[in-house]
């Protein structure tokens, strides 16, 4: 018997989801341990290994592979824990991190801070002024020299980076992603003043390695980020290894990357494991969607600090059209896209008194230490959790099954206190309210990412996942104009589903600028091994890469994506390429009409331009390796009618404060069957969730025990 | 895993230990007043090493007394040799006493142990409880005033004494004659802060000295739902008798028990009591303990 671990570390929760050989799924929810998140890691596997009847080194000998989404890069961002690094640029560009990118400012920062203008602070730098040196010698445009780089010069301000502390370099030059000799040249001399068996030895990171990417600031910030948290992560990380090691775990740790694949720790760039986890719960997303026929899916995962949002088109992951935000930073990563609101079970409710005392919920959590008032861990401010909690929705007895009691009092005073006082209303109806309020920015913010995005929503499903998803999915699915939503049966740790059951993946990209239709001789490209030279080049970095991992190169899929535009744009819209290799005027036009068609599926057909030329600016080459992983079979249908058994009692709910509380069923998720109907109001206790039906709502469970919502018309 | 780490997953340690005070004994060989070691805390906490070391405990132990505590509080406290009482009550409480000393010497005390001695010994950090602060600030036991006044203050110490990961915190609890009523306040106050020190994966246990009839206290305690118990001296200093101690501990449901021995008292006795099945149960000191050669028979005993 063997095992497939996913681990997902939230603001709140860290979440464990281990699938067995046989196909049986165990799953575990505990508090997210900040201070170390080792701590809580390891308490997860003792229990996955206690649930699964086995002592931890018997279980961790047993696993085959331990894919992890670790916060520890983030988290030293956040804390700016990272070490003293100097940045070396080229001369007369000094302030390009500073001066950043148009409202780089407001980059990573909620909507309602944004526009505070007046308030709105700029994030402490990463480098600081001082430590940035401009070091002489040019490459142009077109990657060629046009004044050499001066080793006296760099040695100068290597010295000066020195003299003041600093513990690593960064090199970022102008245009070295076309011609990396300068950068390297710079490592090069860096290396020889400081050989790596001294003890002053510093880590050098290239911007042209980290990030081959036209736009210095986006280039140069991906690679300050990358040094900045690659140390602390290689720190953490080793010690987990060490520690998973004595504790009888014989393989490489796998980190989730945010570009929808895992890879060894040892072969990671950190700057990649920034916000992995929802990427993670996409890629179960687009799996569970194939398995149910469901191509066209918006997940949500509505977790303690945050409500994630992602959408699969045609079931697939898609990387962000713009530049990704990394804490503060706007970089060129090739992530998924996935937006995150501060909205989730941990968030607090305040009385915005700037606003006439309007009710407020979020984005500040409450998070895991101290957590909703009802965590009885000292909090005292009203969040979501104490709202549902009061409502009568929660089960204070069997929150996290039963490990985690709360205390309904603890809540009725913070809402009190917090809420209902100063609005001079109810508890019930503060908590009401407060529910309400969520549910609206949720569902608002769902909206936003599809409709506005030229997605029709009547033709999505929407997948309500995390802890709090089940218990507010009717809630926020009605904003989106949708009537149906998909509760996985892995819905409060989907994360970690998503997680254990990826793929080897990697993206390697380049920009390189190529002309597919040019618009002054309205033809297509001639020179087909521009195109097929820069893809040769990916794929050559992604075998070379995938072999030293193990991997043999018929075991690679490969996959291109394209960034184009037509001549005069400035935004970008990602392809994929229907073939890695253009063997024919034929397959050029095939790729400008793809691009055609789908700008006009976005756009509308009318401001789609071909005329105006068809340029490529970025290749992107995703190799993936399968990894085996256990089939999932559905189960017969048992009928409408659940069992007497599933019906494990009552308790009072309030589903509108006018009626107050009444007497709502109360079924037992385990002992519901596929094809077992309920209608609302009714609550479902799930392991480490509760669903929440409400009135004219009814809820149905699929053959493979997912739940399918449906809004009564 | 060793004794007292497995307190805080919530299993019974197995095995012998045994954790003495040794504050009296480190103030001894700096040839300071026990007021003055603790008035430091790079002295003190080097100083309870090095004695761990020369008596080879597998424990160190570091608190201060309750009344002391009192002082961090706000109560104005007279110290008389180890004995110490409030004369002086605030009749409230200071907002941040983990920035007053003696607490706040407390606490940096127990990071750099935390950082120092282990893993060669395990780490048990006493705090004053609410129970004995509410005595020595308001004279009276908690009401449920006393002890929303006092929650803030507490919870905060005890999350900074868990950020240095010590393996147990004991809550330190000093009343003469029979134990309070478990009441449902003092029980969820005991309960807010047992779910911190299980966030920090931090053992929670009650230090109960002062009370008269031991059997009847570990059964009227029990109420509070704490897992560990450790015993100390009635209010005249006389020790529990052990084996009574221990079946009353495992009666009543306690998952630990830690008998008190001095030297001068029966240890073979209460060495006989621990071996059981019935409760995990070991020893500590009843006070600080300065004469080396018991402490290093009691050491050789229980780690035989």
């Amino acid at each position: 018997m063997g095992f497939h671990v996913g681990i997902d570390i939230g603001g709140t929760f860290t979440d464990f989801c281990a699938i067995g050989d046989d196909g049986r799924i165990t799953v575990y929810k505990t508090s997210t341990t900040h201070y170390d998140l080792s701590v809580g890691f390891m308490r997860g596997i003792r229990e996955l290994a206690k649930r699964s009847g086995f002592r931890s080194k018997e279980y961790l000998a047993q696993v085959h592979a331990l894919r992890y989404s670790t916060t520890v890069g983030t988290n030293a961002l956040i804390e700016r824990s990272g070490p003293k690094l100097g940045l070396i640029t080229t001369a007369g560009f000094e302030d390009t991190i500073f001066i950043g990118r148009s409202r780089s400012w407001a980059d990573g920062i909620p909507v309602h801070e944004a526009r505070d203008i007046g308030r709105i602070v700029k994030p402490a730098p990463l480098i600081e002024p001082d430590m940035v040196v401009g070091v002489r010698g040019r490459i142009d445009c077109n990657g060629r020299v046009v004044a050499p780089l001066s080793r006296k010069d760099v040695l100068e301000k290597l010295q000066t980076l020195v003299d003041r502390g600093a513990m690593g370099f960064v090199v970022s030059l102008l245009w070295s992603f076309l011609n990396p000799e300068h950068e390297r040249m710079v490592k090069q001399i860096i290396e020889e003043e400081y050989p790596e068996d001294y003890l002053g030895a510093m880590p050098v990171t290239l911007s042209c390695e980290i990030s081959p990417k036209c736009g210095e600031y986006t280039r140069t910030m991906t690679t300050v980020v990358n040094a900045y948290i690659h140390g602390i992560m290689a720190e953490n990380l080793n010690k987990l290894g060490n520690e998973l090691r004595d504790g009888g775990y014989k393989r490489p740790l796998i980190l989730v990357h945010n570009t929808g694949g895992t890879k060894k720790v040892s072969r990671t760039k950190a700057v990649f494991t920034h916000n992995a986890g929802p990427v993670a719960g996409m890629h179960g997303a687009a799996d569970l969607g194939n398995l149910l026929a469901r191509r066209n899916v918006v997940f949500t995962d509505m977790g303690g600090t945050s409500f994630d949002i992602g959408v699969i088109v045609d079931g697939e992951l898609r990387a962000h059209d713009f530049l990704p935000v990394v804490d503060r930073w706007r970089t060129n990563i090739p992530a998924i896209e996935v937006k995150s609101i501060g909205a989730g079970g941990g968030s607090i409710a305040w009385i915005n008194d700037l606003m006439g005392n309007a009710l407020e919920v979020g984005p500040r959590s409450a998070g895991s230490m101290p957590g909703p008032a009802c965590y009885d861990k000292g909090g005292r401010e009203a969040t979501v959790t104490d709202a549902d909690l009061v409502l009568g929705y929660l089960n204070p007895d069997n929150y996290l099954d039963g490990e985690m009691p709360l205390d309904v009092e603890l809540s009725r005073a913070a809402i009190d206190e917090k809420i209902a006082g100063p609005l001079g209303i109810g508890v019930l109806e503060a908590a009401y309210r407060m529910r309400r309020l969520v549910d609206a920015r949720m569902g608002q913010e769902v909206f936003n990412e599809v409709a506005l995005k030229g997605h029709d929503p009547r033709k999505f499903a929407v997948f309500a996942c995390g802890g709090a998803g089940p218990t507010h999915a009717c809630g926020f699915v009605p904003y989106i104009g949708a009537r149906v939503a998909v509760v996985p049966a892995m819905a409060p740790v989907f994360g970690a589903f998503g997680a254990s059951t990826m793929d080897i993946r990697q993206v390697w990209d380049i920009s390189r600028s190529i002309k597919l239709f040019r618009w002054d001789r309205q033809a297509y490209l001639d020179d087909l091994e521009s195109f097929n030279h820069v893809v040769r080049e990916l794929k050559d970095l992604s075998v070379r890469d995938l072999r030293l991992e193990g991997f043999s190169e018929d075991r690679i899929e490969f996959r291109l994506e394209l960034d184009m535009r037509y001549g005069s744009q400035h935004n970008l819209t990602k392809v994929v390429a229907p073939r890695l290799i253009l063997q024919g005027e034929d397959d050029v036009r095939e790729l400008c009409e793809l691009f055609t068609k789908l700008y006009s599926d976005i756009y509308s057909p009318e401001a789609a331009f071909p005329v105006g030329g068809i340029n490529i600016e970025c290749f992107y080459l995703a190799a993936l390796v399968r990894q085996e992983r256990p089939e999932f079979h559905g189960e017969a249908s048992a009928g409408e009618q659940p069992a007497p058994a599933s019906r494990i009692g009552s308790r009072s709910a309030c589903f509108d404060p006018a009626v107050g509380m009444v007497e709502t069923p109360v079924f037992g998720w385990p002992s519901l069957a596929p094809g077992n109907v309920i209608s609302g109001p009714a609550l479902i206790e799930a392991p480490a969730t509760t669903y929440v039906i409400e009135p004219g709502w009814s809820y149905r469970m699929d053959a493979w025990r997912n739940g399918v919502l449906l809004q009564q018309p | 895993m060793s004794f007292l780490s497995h307190f805080a997953p919530g299993d019974r340690p197995t095995g012998a230990f045994f954790l003495p005070f040794l504050e009296g004994l480190a103030a001894a060989m700096e040839n300071r007043m026990p007021a003055a070691l603790t008035a430091d805390a790079t002295l003190w906490a080097n100083a309870v090493a090095r004695a761990a070391r020369l008596v080879e405990a597998g424990g160190i132990a570091v608190g201060v007394l309750p009344m002391i505590a009192a002082e961090s509080f706000g109560a104005t406290v007279l110290r008389v040799g180890a004995k110490a009482s409030v004369v002086a009550r605030p009749g409230n409480a200071v907002s941040e006493p983990w920035c007053a000393a003696p607490l706040a010497n407390l606490l940096e005390t127990s990071r750099r142990l935390a950082e120092t001695v282990r893993p060669e010994r395990e780490l048990a950090v006493f705090l004053s409880g609410p129970v004995t602060l509410s005595l020595a600030l308001f004279g009276e036991m908690p009401s449920l005033t006393h002890l929303g006044v006092l929650k803030a203050g507490l919870l905060r110490c005890l999350e900074l004494i868990c950020e240095a990961r010590p393996d147990v915190v004991f809550i330190d609890e000093n009343w003469a004659g029979h134990p309070p009523e478990a009441t449902p306040e003092l029980r969820r106050f005991h309960n807010t802060l047992k779910n911190v020190a299980d966030y920090y994966g931090v053992g929670y246990g009650l230090r109960a000295e002062g009370i008269a009839d031991a059997p009847g206290a570990i059964a009227t305690l029990s109420g509070l739902r704490v897992a560990h118990l450790m015993l100390g001296g009635d209010a005249d200093g006389a020790l529990p008798d052990a084996r009574p101690a221990v079946d009353a501990a495992a009666a009543a449901g306690w998952t630990s028990v830690g008998l008190p021995v001095a030297a001068g008292c029966d240890v073979d006795e209460a060495v006989a009591a621990c071996d059981t099945a019935a409760i995990s149960a070991y020893l500590c000191g009843a006070a600080q303990e300065t004469d080396i050669d018991f402490l290093k028979s009691v050491g050789l005993k229980m780690h035989r």
